[in-house]
């Protein structure tokens, strides 16, 4: 095409801009004769400033510019409109909805980190005990910073990924013995130790057998008193690392029970370290949540329940009574039938009134986006029935009340996404 | 906060009356959950049943005045009496747990009512229900789903269910990566979309579209069928019903990946194929070199049969050796090499061998020691056939089956080489068949090829073992003779003279054949194999030129006269141009009167480099290269001018042109003739035109036909050198001519000759007889004269009289004679 025919077909096109909002970029026109300015063409896109110094001395009031023909860094954006003040609650809620879910997925890669973080590390507690100790230590500083702000978040997560492969227990042990120790008052100093004990204390697994490592249930005597040992394996490679005392200590004790009911040295009551009582107790409470086998998996309610219901002896009392208190009688993510047949996820806990949680209520005609949040405080007529494993939920329901995290269509319903993948 | 508290209290404070509360313990016993009443105020239990007490594993006594928490064991019961106590809650309803005496643990779902009695008393009443069985039960389900889940996972084939109308109920991950379903297809529930991705990923999507229609509306229908990928895999389906107590409430669609077994099942048939199908003998054997397997192509070439060779040694139908342990070499070579090759002579059951090419290969397992070796014979027979042939067909000449160029060239040398060593000699006789052309021309080139043959066994049966006979091509034979002299070749040439000399006999067509044969020796005669053969070849040239039918040994000059035939040629058509070219006339004399009635005119040539140049010599090369007729026609031209010049002298003589055969058969030579007449001023019968015998026997009617128009024209014809070619009186009596012309051979030695004189007399008395007039060549003397005039003679011409001369000497010769004659 001429140039003549692209100018005549633009020039229907052709709009006109005020010579004070030209800009680099932008493809112009300039209608004078040839002697009327110093370019060699009537039509050029712009390129400097000194070209748009130029052309605005040329003593034009408007320019005629094409669009379509114009390269510019960033579409001349409309000045930005004043933001509308709604007090709707729908949106406020919406907002808020928003922001438990951009909390949620921040604490998931937090989670995700720590993970990895946590693999690297034991491939170099043998080779590098140093640099697997330091690492060790930067991660539990990380995660206590980072838990402090999103606490409710991460309790949500745990209760949501339990009974997930990729749940890491080391990781989830972790965690939860660092907010308990917090709310137990422990300050940061305290919490160090605690912390890096509870990342280290099933350490010595790696000197089991394969098969050994990840079962922990179904052994004979023989195989339980070796899958044992892990406990003082662990204290060695600790020591080997160069960790505190007190740390050791933890590790050491981190099977044993109040009541002399654990291993290995059937330890009981004032010869367990606060510590470790703690770290005994998250143990425990992990180890019933995300069990080797997966469908022998019990729900966090239920875990605690059986904690409380049956072997409160073993756990220090007031420990367990501010764990209970601090995940909630149900746990936020715990997925509940209400007393009226609807499924709801509880999304936070009231320690006033821990049976009357605030929840996330599944309603099919509504918008998964403007999920109803109820505070059953103010329901005194609606209450929890029972807790649900994910699967045993219907699908639909699911979906909706847990977004953030995706399972898989299989006939394994628990199969999750990033399992898939690294099976693929 | 929570109290642990003694299940000890008995005392407890009564809101209620003892009355109702017997009343309430009459009812609550017939109840079928657990039931026991809390006394709002006090928190304690103040009626229990019967059920409840079996389900707590607790006496009456126990529970009964208890505190409620003592039989609360779960943070949510605990929490809720709590709220009871608070003033926050007064009912609940959940699942939970109760620890029985025994410290086992039963699920059971409990609710908890706050109740008025008639009074508006308040109570709570805690109803209990229990849910193990049931827990149990579902419990054992779900590990039962959760193991038919797992194993569903862990099949390696793709599974899918439906229900019956397509709905997809569930797939399993290995459905998902056969068919590389995208992420988004797998946490969503998308039928529609998951169905279009499979159309979309098949190869033929109508015929896909068309059988999933077929299939989902029979739900009966078990089928299997083969998937076509566009990614170029192969799946096998295999779909049936999905029964639930014999009906069907659903379709089960399972696939594998087929793919890689499709691969190899069309390898391992191709390879069987090729296996069957090899042109190539193939055996295998086991590391003792047992026979294991033998294709089709082993059997032909051995004899036996498959079932035969298995079991055998190699080297039993395979002779590759002979004891009972593999050679030694052999095995080394295998084993450093991996492959060993050799020709061996294969034996045929039936007795015969061919030779073979045999290729053992070796091959190992996977730990690398020897596993097979196979064995691979190829039959040679027809490619030594084939290479012998092309040797025969390279060395030999393909019809007569002597040896061809290239073979005598390798035997050539070879003499030379000996002949150079040994200081011996050796001839090369060229030899060409005389008019050979003119047989393959009327009898076809199927007869000449059969006359070549038979001459080549005749030539063949002249010589020794040691010579060497090649044809060259057409009719052209080469012959080297062995350690000979001068004399020798001679003897042998003369030898093939007269063996050729036999007639033919083809077809009982009987006739003759002669050949010429040219001689060069070594190393007279040259020294090197061209040199040989050109002087050979020229030596031949020169018997050809003579008449054929002869032999003749190079001569030094052949060579040079070869050259300075070309030289000549070319000088001849300079000459002509730069008209060096001039006529002599001899005058003929009339033997009665003595007077010159006519002249003969002669051409003459005088170069600067050659000098004279006889015609002898020039007119033969111009009859060869056709420079003759343009020779001839100026000849012609010349001498009527002359007769025309004369003419206006008052001189009024007859003029002799000789025309050579090659003039006289131009297509155009009588309308020359005419033309130059007709320009001419010379009357009919002034000019005669002297024609060699030759001319005479070739196309008669032709000759004929052009005779009488010439002679029509006025022209006299006459025959040169009479007596000497080939003539037959019949077409002398047919042919109009005038007068023919006694060659000077007859009469050189008349009188005294008498054969000559005989002859002389004979024809003139033929001529005469004929009425033809005669003229005698070549007289010298007197006595010739007078003998010639005493038979009858007519005219003479001769040096007795002159020799051929200038225009204006033979004037003055005239001029004397015919005064002298007139006065006389």
């Amino acid at each position: 095409m001429s140039n003549q025919d692209s100018s005549e077909r633009s020039q229907t096109q052709a709009q006109f801009i005020d010579v004070n909002e030209l800009c680099v970029g932008m493809y112009v026109y300039l209608d004078l004769g040839w002697m009327g300015h110093p370019f060699a063409l009537n039509n050029f896109r712009i390129i400097s400033t000194a070209q748009l110094e130029i052309i605005r001395g040329l003593g034009l009031q408007r320019v005629r510019w094409s669009p379509e023909r114009s390269e510019l860094a960033a579409p001349p954006a409309p000045p930005p409109l004043p933001p509308v003040v709604e007090s709707d609650p729908v949106n406020e809620h919406r907002q808020r909805l928003q922001e438990q879910r951009a909390s949620l997925a921040s604490c998931e890669r937090e989670f995700s980190h720590a993970t990895h973080r946590f693999r690297d590390l034991l491939k170099r507690v043998q080779t590098e005990p140093d640099i697997a100790r330091e690492q060790a230590e930067i991660m539990v500083e990380g995660l206590i910073n980072n838990l402090f702000e999103q606490d409710e978040s991460f309790i949500r997560l745990l209760s949501e990924k339990a009974g997930e492969h990729s749940a890491l227990h080391t990781i989830n042990v972790t965690v939860i013995a660092l907010l308990l120790g917090k709310r137990l008052g422990l300050d940061a100093v305290a919490l160090r130790p605690l912390g890096l004990g509870a990342l280290l204390h099933d350490i010595g697994k790696i000197m089991l057998p394969e098969r050994l490592r990840w079962r922990d249930d179904g052994l004979n005597v023989a195989e339980r008193r070796l899958f044992q040992e892990h406990v003082a394996y662990g204290v060695t490679l600790a020591q080997r690392m160069g960790v505190d005392e007190a740390v050791c200590t933890i590790i050491a004790q981190h099977h044993e029970y109040l009541d002399g009911s654990g291993f290995p040295h059937q330890l009981r009551g004032e010869a367990l370290v606060p510590a470790a009582r703690i770290l005994s107790l998250v143990n425990h409470y992990d180890n019933l949540c995300n069990p080797a086998n997966p469908v022998a998996a019990i729900t966090p309610h239920k875990a605690l329940s059986l904690m409380f219901a049956q072997t409160k002896q073993r756990f220090d009392a007031r420990k367990l009574n501010i764990f209970i208190r601090m995940m909630g009688v149900y746990p936020p993510g715990s997925l509940v039938l209400l007393t009226d047949g609807r499924y709801a996820l509880v999304v936070s806990v009231n320690s006033a009134r821990p049976l009357k949680p605030r929840i996330l209520i599944h309603d099919p005609r509504t918008d998964p986006a403007d999920g109803l949040i109820v505070d059953l405080e103010q329901e005194p007529e609606l209450g929890i029935r029972l807790s649900l494993k994910p699967v045993q939920l219907p699908r639909a329901v699911f979906d909706a009340l847990s977004p953030g995290q995706r399972l898989c269509y299989f006939f394994e319903r628990a199969r999750d996404l990033a399992d898939v993948q690294e099976r693929r | 906060m929570m109290q642990f508290h003694n299940a000890g209290a008995r005392e407890f404070t009564v809101t209620h009356s003892s009355t109702v509360l017997a009343q309430w313990q009459i009812l609550i016993e017939g109840l079928i959950e657990a039931v026991w009443i809390v006394d709002p105020v006090t928190l304690q239990v103040v009626a229990v049943n019967q059920i409840a007490l079996e389900l707590l594993g607790m006496e009456r006594s126990a529970v009964l005045g208890c505190a409620v928490l003592d039989i609360a064991f779960t943070p949510e019961d605990v929490f809720f009496w709590e709220d009871v106590a608070s003033g926050h809650a007064d009912a609940l309803l959940s699942e939970t747990l109760v620890r029985r005496a025994d410290q086992t643990l039963v699920t059971v779902l409990r609710r908890v009512s706050r109740l008025h009695d008639l009074d508006g008393t308040p109570l709570y009443v805690v109803a209990v229900a229990n849910q193990s069985e049931r827990r149990a039960v579902e419990d054992e389900l779900e590990k039962l789903v959760a193991e038919l889940r797992a194993t569903l996972e862990s099949t390696a084939d793709g599974i899918l269910v439906t229900d019956l109308e397509g709905a997809i109920r569930g797939f399993n991950q290995g459905f998902a990566e056969m068919w590389h379903l995208p992420e988004r297809l797998l946490t969503e529930r998308n039928d529609v979309e998951v169905y279009s991705w499979m159309v979309r990923s098949v190869l033929d999507a109508t015929a896909y579209s068309g059988r999933m229609t077929v299939i989902i509306r029979d739900p009966l229908l078990e089928a299997s069928d083969v998937l076509l990928l566009r990614n170029g895999q192969v799946l096998e389906r295999v779909t049936l019903p999905q029964y639930a107590r014999g009906i069907p409430i659903g379709r089960v669609f399972s696939f594998r990946n087929i793919t890689q077994r499709l691969a190899d099942e069309k390898r391992l048939t191709l390879a069987a194929r090729v296996f069957e199908a090899s042109l190539d003998a193939i055996v295998v054997t086991d590391p003792d070199f047992r026979i294991v397997a033998v294709n089709p192509f082993c059997e032909h070439i051995t004899g036996y049969t498959a079932a035969e060779l298995v079991g055998q040694l190699l080297s039993q139908p395979f002779p590759l050796w002979h004891s009972a342990k593999p050679q030694r070499g052999i095995v080394d070579v295998l084993a450093r090499d991996g492959v060993w090759q050799g020709d061996i002579v294969q034996r045929h059951k039936d007795g015969f061998t061919r030779p073979c090419l045999m290729s053992l290969v070796r091959v190992l397992d996977t730990a690398g020691a020897p596993f097979h070796y196979i064995g691979f014979i190829r039959d040679l027979s027809e490619t030594q056939a084939a290479q012998q042939r092309i040797e025969q067909l390279a060395y030999t000449d393909a019809l007569t089956g002597l040896p061809n160029r290239v073979r005598l060239t390798e035997r050539l040398e070879y003499a030379l080489q000996l002949a150079q060593r040994d200081q011996t000699t050796f001839a090369v006789l060229f030899i060409d068949l005389d008019r050979f052309k003119q047989i393959n021309d009327s009898l076809g080139h199927v007869f000449g090829d059969r006359v070549l043959i038979e001459v080549a066994q005749r030539l063949v049966d002249c010589l020794r073992q040691v010579d060497t006979i090649a044809r060259l091509g057409g009719d052209e034979f080469v012959i080297l003779l062995h350690d000979v002299e001068r004399i020798g070749a001679e003897y042998t040439a003369r030898r093939l003279l007269t063996t050729m000399a036999q007639p033919l006999l083809i077809d009982n067509m009987k006739f003759s054949l002669t050949c010429s044969i040219g001689i060069a020796l070594y190393p007279e005669d040259g020294d090197t194999l061209d040199d040989l053969i050109k002087n050979a070849d020229s030596a031949m040239y020169h018997v050809k030129e003579r008449g054929r039918g002869d032999i003749r040994f190079y001569q030094r000059q052949m060579n040079v006269d070869l050259l300075s035939r070309m030289k000549i040629d070319h000088a001849m058509r300079e000459a002509l141009t730069q008209e060096h070219f001039r006529l002599a006339y001899q005058p003929q004399v009339d033997l009665c009167t003595g007077r010159i009635i006519g002249t003969e005119a002669l051409i003459r040539w005088h170069d600067q480099e050659l000098g004279n140049v006889s015609p002898a010599q020039f007119i033969p090369i111009a009859e060869e290269t056709g420079f003759i007729v343009i020779l001839g026609d100026w000849v012609l031209r010349q001498a009527i001018r002359q007769v025309e010049c004369w003419q206006a002298l008052g001189v009024d003589l007859m003029m002799s042109v000789n025309v050579s055969a090659v003039q006289f058969q131009q297509t155009n030579f009588v309308d020359t003739v005419a033309q130059l007449l007709a320009a001419s001023s010379l009357r009919p019968g002034q000019l005669e035109l002297e024609l060699t015998e030759s001319i005479l026997v070739q196309n008669v009617d032709e000759t004929l036909v052009r005779l009488d128009a010439l002679v029509k024209l006025g022209i006299k014809l006459a025959i040169d050198d009479f007596g000497t070619g080939y003539s037959s009186l019949a077409y002398l009596k047919r042919f109009p001519i005038h007068r023919l012309k006694i060659d000077r051979s007859f009469v050189q030695d008349i009188p005294d000759d008498e054969s000559d004189t005989a002859i002389a007399t004979a024809v003139i008395n033929l001529a005469h007889s004929l009425n033809l007039r005669v003229i005698a060549e070549g007289v010298e003397n007197d006595t010739q004269r007078q003998f010639l005039l005493a038979a009858g003679c007519d005219e003479f011409q001769g040096y007795f009289c002159a020799p051929a001369l200038e225009p204006t000497a033979l004037l003055a010769l005239l001029q004397r004679l015919n005064c002298a004659t007139e006065t006389a």
